[in-house]
């Protein structure tokens, strides 16, 4: 009587130590594809970063911004001569 | 009961299978003993592969560090896989037409299963290959470089297709910039998709470093706009712009022009991707004075109030030589000899130190490379005395016989602005790697007459049109004919004027250059001191110095 309760446990336990491995190598499966993702995720985020640089590069093009300061909003270079010295008084920042 | 003949049957099939078990296990041992290695390779190339990840190239910046001189964007490139044409009547029309490079190259590439069209595609090819529609024709993504400031193109340098510097900072910082790239080890599934099951690495790369340089962007814009107005005003062929920190020998400003484009390599004129500051040398005429007038006043053959006669006249004979002077002076002091520009005075003056000319201006920095780590740096000329002729004194005291780049001359505008102490001029922010002298090679008091010298030049001499109300500017200017033909032309000059400007703590040396000048009896108190002027004050008003 015993023996058969031995092997069956025996097999028993077995058969759960393989379901466990196999649930655990799934899980690795799983969590190497969820990085995967993530790291496809990143790639295109990188891209997007590098694309959205490239946009602000062209928008602070200097001759645009010099362009549009004299022609659209009626500024001029700045001449020493604009510039005033203040003496004999503090500072009210 | 069994009979024989049963028995006999019986054992003949127990043979039979035993053959047939026997010839499967043969094969089984053929199979996975024998060929064993064979097929283990093949399905590791089917469920192994190796891959290398290039790091992208790193950033270049200004001083700032958030100015980009330099980076990444992404560039489209038209690709065929030659051996799975579907039409080729149409393809090959199409290449034909717009693409004669890679038609040509079509019938010996016919047999393989990757050609590329073009790489790194404009807009317009975009487009066409777009609306074409053709179904052989695919497109990859690749990285390119961007420099949003073109004038720097000449010191930032441009890369190759593969993303390899060619010149400039790009060439000489290549192996920082682009990193090393990381090789895996990835097993896959047979049907190899986007999935890996498990990636190792065999050799770990590194990510490419980014460079911050001394450059000021918004400066080197301005001064490029200023440079450009100037060149156009004189219909001048070239000039350049320099402006450098004497204390740190951080250069702030480089503009060369004419200039190409850096973001537009298809058609590029090999001429303007040099950097002439750095790697070209001239010889430079009366700018140079001020190097005899050290010299001099340092061996103590002469001082600065000793009176010298300039023979009152415009042109005379030293030595069987013809000196020319713009200027005819008397009998005035050698400070004077300085601020009037005058050949006759520091002529004999020169003589006086005769060979230990040669010596000073291997001291201050001539005939030598500055130590700036920048590809193609000339270290320009000086005649030695072995191979002086009777004048060659004459023509060393004023700026002849001596080649210098702009660079070798603003270094000796910064070691006189740092009393004495020379520099190693800096293109990267917080280099470590390079620490200037701390010790004079001129006493200070000889330096302060020198100063005084170039002061009164600004102020009352020929660099007049160099001053800027409220600042100390003390400059020289120089005209120097060009050497055309082995004959010195004088109607094709070069003009030059280097200064220091100043005020309180705050210093700044500028050299100003100008190549050709369209006019008749033009100098550079008229051609190169007004833009060192204008350079100057773009300088101290975007710095804030008021």
């Amino acid at each position: 009587m015993k023996q058969p309760i031995f092997v069956t446990i025996f097999i028993s336990v077995h058969i759960v130590f393989i379901f466990l491995q196999i649930y655990k190598h799934t899980q690795q499966v799983a969590l190497s594809f969820q990085k995967q993702k993530n790291e496809r995720v990143f790639t295109t985020l990188q891209e997007k970063k590098q694309e959205l640089t490239n946009k602000w590069c062209s928008r602070i093009n200097r001759s645009e911004v010099k362009k549009v300061a004299i022609e659209q909003l009626g500024m001029k270079p700045l001449q020493l001569s604009n510039i005033k010295r203040l003496t004999g008084h503090d500072n009210q920042e | 009961m069994i009979t024989r003949n049963e028995k006999a049957r019986a054992f003949i099939l127990f043979l039979i299978f035993c053959l047939c078990y026997g010839i499967i296990i043969a094969n089984l041992y053929h199979i996975q003993i024998m060929q064993g290695e064979f097929f283990s390779q093949l399905a590791k190339q089917q469920y192994y592969l190796s891959t290398t990840q290039t790091p992208p190239r790193a950033a270049i910046y200004d001083r700032s560090g958030k100015q980009f001189l330099a980076h990444n964007k992404q560039a489209l490139s038209a690709f065929i896989t030659p051996r799975s044409i579907s039409d080729h009547k149409k393809l090959n029309a199409f290449l034909r037409k717009n693409f004669p490079a890679a038609y040509s190259q079509l019938p010996s590439k016919k047999d393989k299963h990757f050609m590329y069209i073009k790489r790194h595609l404009s807009q317009s090819e975009i487009d066409l290959i777009t609306k074409a529609k053709l179904p052989d024709i695919y497109f990859l993504t690749e990285h390119r470089r961007f420099y949003p400031v073109a004038s720097t193109g000449n010191l930032v340098g441009i890369t190759d297709l593969d993303n390899n510097g060619l010149f400039g900072i790009e060439l000489q910082y290549n192996e920082q910039l682009k990193g090393t790239p990381t090789t895996y080890f990835l097993e896959k599934d047979a049907r190899s998709g986007h999935f890996y099951l498990s990636k190792q690495m065999i050799s770990q790369g590194k990510e490419g470093v980014p460079l911050q340089l001394t450059i000021d962007a918004d400066l080197q814009f301005l001064i490029d706009e200023e440079l450009s107005n100037w060149l156009q005003k004189y219909n001048s062929k070239e000039g350049a712009v320099l402006v450098m920190d004497p204390k740190t020998g951080e250069i702030l400003a480089m503009v060369c022009h004419p200039h190409f484009d850096p973001n537009n390599t298809q058609t590029i004129n090999q001429e303007l991707t040099k950097n002439k500051i750095i790697t070209e040398c001239y010889e430079l005429g009366s700018v140079i004075k001020i190097c005899s007038a050290l010299a001099a006043l340092a061996e103590g053959v002469v001082t600065p109030d000793e009176l010298i006669d300039c023979k009152n006249t415009k042109s005379t004979y030293i030595d069987g030589r013809l000196i020319n002077t713009v200027i005819e002076a008397g009998t005035i002091p050698f400070t004077e000899v300085i601020v009037k520009s005058n050949n006759i005075g520091i002529a004999q003056v020169a003589k006086r130190l005769g060979p230990k000319l040669y010596d000073h201006y291997m001291r201050m920095g001539f005939g030598k490379k500055t130590g700036i780590q920048f590809p193609g740096e000339q270290k320009g000329f000086v005649n030695h005395p072995d191979k002086w002729s009777k004048q060659s004194i004459i023509s060393l005291s004023y700026g002849y016989e001596v080649s210098a780049s702009l660079l070798q001359l603003a270094c000796v505008f910064c070691m006189i602005a740092n009393d004495g102490v020379p520099i190693i001029p800096q293109l990267i922010k917080n280099n470590q790697t390079t620490a200037s002298s701390s010790k004079p090679i001129y006493p200070p008091d000889v330096i302060a007459i020198i100063k005084d010298m170039l002061l009164q030049t600004t102020e009352h001499g020929t660099t007049k049109r160099a001053g800027i109300k409220g600042y100390t500017v003390m400059s020289k200017t120089g005209t120097a004919n060009m050497l055309i033909d082995g004959v010195y032309n004088k109607q094709r000059n070069i003009y030059t004027c280097a200064g220091i400007i100043k005020k309180g703590d705050y210093q700044r040396v500028v050299v100003t250059f100008v190549k050709e000048a369209t006019g008749s009896e033009l100098y550079a108190s008229i051609v190169a001191a007004p833009l060192f002027e204008k350079v100057a004050t773009k300088t101290i008003i975007h710095e804030r110095i008021v």
